[in-house]
């Protein structure tokens, strides 16, 4: 009898310990939210939101409300809008960029911006100490390739002229580079903060920007508060509250509740969410500036050899039935390499339809009637990404032409090392916008130098024409070059184009004024609620 | 005494080594290169390279083994290549979550398993007994994510009545799901296990006596079978503590618990090394000490089990 006592003392203790725990001892309590409207919404735990290693959308998300840059993207047209920047010059060569920055900007903490901080965060940036996961956007400025293999200290391009004006001069001509100064990496950051916090400055973050870093508790939540100091229009929200899940069905279920003003939908619930009576009418499922194709590389005669077997593949495939059976309407059929949005966006450039009888026309042209001849393509994905579904797809829309292809998952980093070796030829890949310019879809993916050149793809007049369009200075003529480069390009048939990725994001019916971009960026700033 | 829990204690040096020379050895066989997978565009070999240093991978394998290992022993987990901060500081955000959630599921498996074992036990083949084992069946059979997603329906989205994910205020009401989605496997094997021991200690030739002097049936289980069946009963819950942490992964990700199943698992999809050792010697700790803290109790149990040699020779 004593012995069981003792058990039982033993589960009272744990059950008070426990009790205690977890009434009187929470790990972090939730602070209350800062009175009146908190807009709430979904993400998933963010990387960092220091402004070098933003290397995924979640971060941006955050980062983007916390600070201003020189420049920012327009939601609705994503046209370039001066941000910290008064007025900007560009020197006749193209190469010396001068900018005027606005005047009474503040830090969180009180402190002046001034142009030493853009050149303390983007020397940061450069560095190969630093080792930033997105430091190559800062590549055209000059002295960027010396910061990186660890010969100089400093960045050479970019100096403060005096409290105000910055200057930034580039290793060669490149018109689009004010468009990429909306990037978050380009983002001021102050020496002393960094100084202080070193790699904890991610979690006490000091920006500029019309919302105040409050706290980020891992995989629970990322708090901003109004920045009542801001220099420019005050946010009329009170609160933002980043909640962070693993699962977007959990948080699909908390937006139903109400809990969430702002989430992603799940795959199979997009049909069933449009036609909801009380959501449907704020699903937001636009196009992306980001596309899902498959790359058929050089580095195989079999590909190499024969532009008609490259053009039959594009010819043999149901894309209208990919998007909407499997992709639920979402993505849309890809008709080009700049997608939908871009400036320069030219509408049907690829010629591509579903139409099975001129695939098998192609097919015999290039010496495979009815696929005779032809090894089965090996066809390789990364694994488990959902990108299964659409490769069995398109294997059975392969097979009624008499090609047969098999489907190899991979990781994705081993995929891509062997698509770059040449030991995967044919093989699913995508790209998605860092900025809104037809260069950011061509320059990295068809340069012949470019690392993201996946394809093993080189051809000199597209080369010399993009070196060209880049240090073009006049838009419009800017745009007919790189217009030029994508008609060439796709003339080549060196992908098979498949789809247009599209949102699937909802938000309640009371939220106001909010606009997803089609880089899935917003300004929280203007958003107000209205129940 | 003493130095048996100095023993044991002893034995994690041998223990954590292992461990951590197989995951190391595991994460390096593996193609994947950390860096390449943090650098998704603009991958120049400056920019690798530059990373690799960062990271400490760009030196062999050995070196790294050899500097993890001073730094495990001066208490310095490293840093996590993905977050780029001290595995120390991430581990020490999400443990006490899992620690927490974790007990909160052992008491209900203690309470919920015991009871139901006994009263299964005692009222053999009643309509209660097959109830329970039933219940007990599905609930083995149940997917932990189904009944989550199920529970947080219910009574989250349509009832309203409890929190549907997430620690928030960190009351008893976050609790309850989370704890019964993560206890409901391991609550009925103990009370499938206490139901059998109990049976067994039923049948025994002091049971009968004890009825034929005329004691009532509470005492006769409570006083007589009930401490006889208790002991493996204790030793499973004992050892469920360690396998209820780590086996977590889906019980967080369902209910947006911040424990540390789910950052372990997404370090692994990443290759973050670092997070993946730090949290398994962490966890391996926790389950050795588990384990030495049950074999304390079993003796504190039944003073017929000792740990020293004289008297285990009695």
């Amino acid at each position: 009898m004593k012995n069981y006592k003792r058990l039982i003392v033993v589960i009272a203790i744990l059950i008070v310990v426990v009790l205690i725990g977890t009434m009187f001892a929470g790990c972090k309590k939730t602070e209350a939210a800062v009175g009146g409207d908190t807009m709430r919404l979904f993400i998933v735990q963010p990387v960092s939101l220091d402004p070098p290693f933003c290397m995924e959308s979640e971060g941006i998300q955050v980062a983007r409300q916390i600070w201003d840059g020189l420049f920012e993207y327009d939601r609705k047209t994503l046209d370039l809008i001066p941000e910290l920047c008064d007025k900007w010059e560009v020197s006749d060569d193209g190469l010396v960029y001068t900018f005027s920055l606005k005047k009474g900007v503040k830090f969180h903490d009180g402190s002046p911006l001034t142009a030493e901080d853009f050149v303390y965060s983007w020397t940061r940036a450069a560095l190969a100490a630093t080792a930033a996961p997105i430091a190559y956007h800062l590549g055209p400025i000059k002295g960027f390739d010396a910061c990186q293999d660890g010969s100089a200290t400093t960045l050479e391009g970019v100096k403060a002229l005096d409290a105000q004006t910055l200057q930034v001069t580039l290793s060669y001509p490149y018109a689009d580079f004010v468009t990429t100064l909306g990037h978050v990496v380009f983002y001021p950051v102050k020496k002393a903060d960094i100084d202080k916090w070193g790699a904890d400055y991610t979690k006490h973050i000091n920006g500029t920007g019309p919302f105040k870093f409050v706290e980020w508790v891992d995989d629970q939540y990322v708090k901003l508060t109004r920045n009542d100091d801001y220099y420019g229009e005050k946010a009329k929200l009170d609160a933002v509250e980043y909640k962070i899940f693993a699962d977007e069905n959990t948080a699909f279920l908390e937006f139903k509740a109400g809990n969430l003003e702002f989430t992603q939908i799940p795959i199979g619930k997009i049909k069933a969410t449009q036609d909801d009576p009380t959501f449907g009418k704020y699903c937001l499922t636009a196009p992306l500036l980001a596309y899902n194709y498959y790359a058929m590389s050089m580095n195989f005669p079999l590909f190499a050899d024969n532009p008609k077997l490259r053009e039959a593949l594009n010819y043999a495939i149901d894309r209208e039935n990919i998007c909407q059976v499997l992709g639920e309407g979402v993505p849309t059929p890809m008709t080009g390499f700049i997608p939908p949005g871009i400036p320069g966006f030219q509408e049907n450039a690829a010629p591509y339809t579903f139409d099975p009888e001129k695939a098998k026309q192609l097919l015999a042209e290039a010496g495979f009637p009815n696929g005779e001849g032809l090894p089965t393509l090996k066809f390789g994905y990364n694994a488990g990404s959902g990108h299964e579904k659409f490769g069995e797809a398109i294997q059975a829309d392969f097979k009624e032409i008499g090609i047969n292809m098999e489907l190899e998952g991979y990781e994705w980093v081993t995929m891509l090392d062997k698509a770059k070796s040449g030991e995967i030829t044919f093989f699913r890949i995508g790209w998605g916008a860092d900025y809104p310019t037809m260069d950011n879809f061509l320059y990295p993916l068809f340069y012949s130098q470019s690392y993201d050149n996946y394809l093993a793809y080189n051809n000199p007049e597209v080369d010399k024409l993009l070196l060209e369009a880049r240090s073009t200075i006049e838009k419009d003529e800017r745009i007919a070059k790189y217009r030029e480069v994508e008609k060439m390009v796709l003339a080549d048939n060196v992908s098979m184009l498949i789809y247009f990725y599209g949102q699937r994001r909802v938000i309640q019916p009371y939220v106001k004024g909010f606009i997803l971009d089609a880089m899935e960026n917003y300004d929280l700033s203007k958003v107000y609620f209205e129940k | 005494m003493f130095y048996y829990i100095v023993r044991r204690i002893l034995q994690l040096i041998p223990v954590v080594i292992g461990v951590t020379l197989i995951l190391f050895l595991l994460l390096y066989i593996i193609p994947e290169d950390p860096a390449r997978l943090i650098l998704q565009k603009g991958a120049t070999p400056e920019a690798l390279a530059n990373l690799r240093a960062k990271l400490g991978i760009d030196k062999p394998i050995y070196v790294q083994y050899w500097r993890y290992m001073k730094n495990l022993f001066s208490g310095d987990l490293g840093t996590s290549y993905r977050y780029q901060r001290s595995v120390n500081s991430i581990l020490a955000e999400h443990y006490p979550y899992s620690i927490k959630l974790a007990l909160a599921a052992i008491i209900i498996e203690i309470i919920i398993g015991i009871f139901t074992g006994i009263i299964s036990a005692v009222k053999k083949y009643s309509f209660w007994d097959m109830l329970a084992t039933i219940s007990t069946t599905l609930l083995v059979c149940v997917p932990v994510y189904w009944l989550g997603m199920v529970m947080q329906v219910i009574f989250g989205l349509k009832l309203g009545l409890l929190p549907m994910s997430g620690y928030g205020d960190g009351s008893i009401r976050y609790y309850i799901m989370p704890a019964l989605a993560l206890a409901s496997v391991s609550t009925a094997y103990v009370a499938r296990m206490m139901r059998s021991t109990m049976l067994e200690s039923l049948s025994n030739d002091y049971i009968v006596t004890a009825y034929a002097k005329g004691l009532s049936q509470f005492k006769v289980i409570g006083k007589h079978a009930l401490k006889n069946a208790l002991i493996p009963v204790v030793t499973l819950i004992g050892l469920d503590l360690g396998s209820i942490m780590g086996g977590a992964i889906l019980t967080e990700t369902v209910f947006n618990w911040p424990g540390v199943g789910r950052t372990v698992y997404l370090a692994i999809l990443q290759r973050d090394a670092p997070v993946v050792i730090g949290g398994t010697i962490v966890l391996v700790m926790i389950f050795v000490i588990m384990n030495l803290l049950v074999d304390i109790l079993y003796a504190w149990l039944d003073p017929r089990i000792r740990f020293e040699k004289k008297e285990i020779n009695v």
